[in-house]
């Protein structure tokens, strides 16, 4: 009873900001201010499970940023037989998040899906093991069992094993682990790939039968691709690019969609705690303490960004090409205008002019403490 | 008795034959006259070559899925025969072993795969060739308890009256009795082996198999090579089936004989 | 035909599930004699234990009550003997066994060389008029044809006796009397003696020396019927003698149905 008169009070007080903002500006700059002549419904495909991975595409849903934006956004949750990129090629939805090299190999197929913001600056791909398993770097994985997700999570992995001399089919054991940290935490596997915001903290949540304790940071050791340079761009936002050739409508949502979806991370940025509120309001199966985490070492993957936030870093971008195609999966160098920083620019300049930052150079890494199972 | 053998063969091959080219070339046609993506649905000739471009992959794949499969293959044959001769043995078995076997043949694969994994490991063949063995075991307990079970009291009487022992009887009866249920049973498991072995593969495991082959180039949209591992994956089911044809053939030629004598009749 | 007896069956009661609810009281005190080389038909409506009563002589049930002797021994002895050989009406061939392999394969059991056992299962395809079938499934053969073939078996060792359970039961009329003259030819060949299980009133009068009516609930015998119709042909289905036997046997299962 009294949530509902809670609710109803916090709607009238919506209803009344956004009468107020709405009466505010007039003008051709009226991007992002909630003026509205008609709202544009959008669906987007995430590439896994809601968790603060997508906090900023949920903190813009349910914190009104994309109605400001005149967006009706519908964000659907990947899973293990959804592909993203497949959504997008066939229609089903209008945008997808998804990772640069994926992409590039799903293009060679045949889609033509053009990279329109580039979130993600760095990888978040580590190949994980215990410290005292002599695998300090790629070179030292011959001869051991090494565990990846495989869907093209390994090219990142397979470049460096082939940059370090070793032929992925006969040097070491490639073997397909789980979605969790079994493979480590039971001793089956010598390295894991885990991602930093994801299963590397899943182990530093299990307790270390040796101590009773947690385990922590110093338990394990880490080969980081970004160290290594086999790194490739990961989370990004890809839209139609036969739509975006020809459609001024799509060009028109995509400009404000990626706008709405910058600021939806700028947000979080500044606003984490909320955010990680958002995630878990969105059914993440994860607990608290790994949500926050989670934000924390995602927002260490966007910020800072130096060039604008979603702008792709031409040098990056080549490096992922290269690594994908000299070390990985892919046949030929995919044209050119498989990016374009066209929508990020635009975004950039709207964020600007509403007075957020843009490159988040101050942003500070938080200290996030860990709970057993992630409560 | 050769030609006609011959002729009947032949008649055998060739409308599936025809059949399949057709269905390829209307596969074909459709793909290239709708202008229908790739990534969607790929054309034979794009899959023929992503065949022989991946080829040693899929070999090396299809013979490490295969051993995966014709070990639990092996293992749920020994077993399922060796149950079936206990449940016949001793008649309270049979009642407690059968409720277990429909049990154990009413859990789906996809859900065992992981327990099994989570059990045995996924890096070694005992997890998956464990997921093969629990499907292979129930068709072949229950048509070779089946087989050994159901012959005709006037076949027992007329042992007993030749003064023959249990063991004369089984040997005799029973167990000859049984071959045609448990290659009935053989040519239901074998193709079934290699999809078992498949869909555990999807839980994880080593790379170097064809359900991981199906499913990574699947995730990329690379559907031509996933095609292509799952046609090396149903020739190989489809070696399987025919190998467990010739076993059927060679172990009860008496039915064989019968059945050309039928098809040359008509 | 001597007056040796073969088979002596004295005071015999036989109860299934004794002592029970479902008690059933098969044969109730059977006294039945049968010299060597006769050929002795038992019929009755079904439920009066003539089935039963063959599988005591064979020693496949024991008797509840009384005694059954086969060829003066007790007759699980003359089974471990090996002094019978039996016919169903399911002929009983194995599938798996080629028709001379399931003419052998008594002699198999019984340790005869394979020589000795190809040799005597061509005598005995010879003997049912099957000679050039030893090879063939027995799917491969039409009903008439297997049951020869089971009649084969039986004999393979040449046992003294013969018991046979309907063995014609599920063939056409046609087959059935061809069957029936080549099994009195084979009896006079042999001089095996015969017990004959039967629902049919002409086929026992036609095949046999006696004709044993049984009733049913409990299963006794009603009465023993002599036939004597000499050398039998096919004409002696015309015969008066033929006629007056099997309204004879009709007049004592009549009686046997108005006792229930």
């Amino acid at each position: 009873m009294k949530l509902k008169k809670m609710m109803r009070a916090f709607a009238l007080l919506t209803a009344v900001t956004l009468f107020m903002t709405s009466c505010g500006s007039d003008d051709e700059a009226s991007v992002g201010t909630g003026d509205c002549d008609s709202v544009d419904s959008v669906t987007l495909q995430l590439q896994w499970f809601a968790q603060a991975q997508f906090a900023g595409y949920y903190a813009a849903e349910d914190g009104g940023i994309y109605d400001n934006y005149c967006l009706d956004v519908t964000i659907m949750e990947g899973g293990v037989d959804i592909v993203p990129q497949q959504q997008l090629a066939s229609g089903a939805a209008d945008f997808a998040v998804s990772w640069v090299p994926k992409v590039l190999v799903s293009n060679e197929q045949g889609m033509n899906l053009v990279n329109v913001a580039q979130v993600f600056q760095r990888s978040g791909t580590l190949q994980v093991s215990w410290a005292d398993s002599g695998i300090n770097s790629p070179a030292d994985m011959a001869g051991k069992t090494v565990g990846n997700w495989g869907w093209g999570n390994e090219f990142e992995l397979l470049a460096g094993a082939r940059q370090a001399g070793l032929d992925p089919a006969t040097d070491f054991n490639l073997v397909q682990q789980g979605f969790d940290m079994l493979g480590l935490l039971e001793g089956e596997m010598d390295a894991v790939q885990a991602m930093i915001y994801n299963e590397y903290a899943q182990v530093l949540e299990a307790i270390n039968p040796a101590t009773g304790e947690l385990y922590t940071a110093d338990d394990m050791t880490v080969i980081d691709w970004n160290d290594e340079g086999t790194a490739m761009l990961q989370d990004a936002i890809w839209a139609d690019g036969d739509r975006l050739a020809s459609d001024e409508a799509y060009q028109d949502i995509t400009t404000r969609f990626v706008a709405a979806s910058l600021e939806g991370w700028a947000h979080c940025r500044d606003h984490s705690d909320e955010c990680v509120e958002h995630v878990l309001n969105n059914g993440s199966a994860l607990g608290t303490s790994h949500q926050t985490w989670q934000m924390n070492e995602i927002n260490a993957l966007i910020w800072p960004s130096p060039d604008g936030v979603g702008m792709i870093d031409a040098d990056q971008w080549a490096q992922t090409i290269d690594v994908v195609t000299n070390y990985g999966d892919l046949e030929a160098v995919p044209a050119e205008d498989a990016y374009t920083n066209e929508y990020a620019e635009a975004a950039n300049d709207i964020l600007d002019s509403k007075g957020i930052s843009t490159t988040g150079s101050d942003w500070t890494r938080a200290t996030v403490i860990l709970n057993e199972g992630g409560e | 008795m050769n030609i006609v053998k011959l002729k009947s063969r032949v008649s055998i091959i060739w409308p599936p034959l025809v059949i399949g080219i057709g269905i390829l070339a209307l596969w074909e046609g459709a793909v290239v006259l709708f202008e229908i993506q790739e990534f969607l649905l790929p054309k034979p000739s794009s899959i023929w070559t992503e065949l022989q471009n991946n080829w040693e992959i899929l070999r090396h794949a299809s013979w490490e899925t295969g051993k995966m499969a014709l070990g639990g293959l092996a293992i749920g044959i020994v077993a399922g025969v060796t149950f079936a001769f206990f449940a016949t043995l001793f008649r309270f078995l049979n009642e407690g072993l059968t409720p277990l076997a429909v049990a154990v043949n009413a859990t789906p694969i996809v859900a065992l795969a992981p327990i099994f994994n989570a059990w045995f490991g996924v890096t070694g063949s005992v997890s998956n060739q464990l997921v093969v063995a629990t499907v292979v075991f129930f068709p072949v307990f229950i048509n070779t308890a089946k087989g050994l079970t159901e012959v005709h009291v006037n076949e027992i009487e007329l042992m007993r009256s030749y003064a023959a022992g249990d063991w004369t009887i089984l040997k005799e009866v029973r167990i000859p009795n049984a071959l045609p249920f448990f290659a009935n049973a053989l040519r239901v498991v074998a193709p079934l082996s290699v999809i078992a072995a498949i869909v555990a593969e999807y839980f994880g495991g080593p790379q170097d198999r064809v359900g991981y082959v199906i499913t990574s180039n699947a995730g990329l949209a690379r559907y031509d090579v996933a095609w292509a591992a799952i046609a090396v994956a149903s020739a190989f089911g489809l070696s399987l089936f025919v190998g467990a044809l010739l076993i059927e053939r060679v172990s009860t030629p008496w039915k064989s004989a019968v059945q050309l004598e039928e098809t040359t009749k008509k | 035909m001597n007056e040796k007896s073969a088979i002596s069956i004295n005071s015999v009661d036989k109860v299934f599930n004794e002592a029970r609810e479902d008690e059933v009281i098969a044969l109730s005190n059977i006294d039945l004699d049968i010299k060597e080389g006769e050929f002795v038909s038992l019929i009755g409506p079904s439920g009066c234990g003539k089935s039963t009563l063959l599988r005591l002589i064979g020693d496949l049930l024991e008797p509840t009550k009384g005694s059954v002797e086969v060829f003066g021994k007790s007759a699980h002895q003359a089974r471990v003997d090996q002094d019978y050989g039996m016919v169903f009406q399911h002929a009983g061939l194995f599938d798996w066994r080629r028709v001379s392999a399931n003419i052998e394969l008594p002699l198999e059991l019984h340790g005869w060389s394979k020589a000795d056992r190809s040799t005597r299962s061509q005598e005995m395809l010879d003997l049912v008029k099957l000679p050039d079938f030893g090879s063939y499934y027995p799917r491969q053969l039409s009903g008439g044809m297997q049951q020869r073939v089971s009649i084969a078996r039986a004999l393979s060792f040449k046992p003294k006796l013969l018991l046979m359970d309907e063995p014609f039961g599920a063939l056409d009329e046609m087959t059935r009397e061809h069957m029936q003259i080549e099994l009195l030819r084979i009896w006079e060949e042999t001089g095996t003696t015969v017990v004959f299980v039967t629902h049919s009133i002409p086929e026992s009068a036609f095949l046999s020396n006696r004709v044993v009516v049984l009733s049913p609930r409990p299963g006794q015998v009603h009465s023993v019927i002599d036939v004597d119709l000499g050398k039998r042909s096919e004409s002696t289905r015309q015969d008066s003698n033929f006629f007056a036997a099997a309204t004879e046997i009709r007049e004592a299962l009549r009686a046997v149905e108005e006792q229930e």
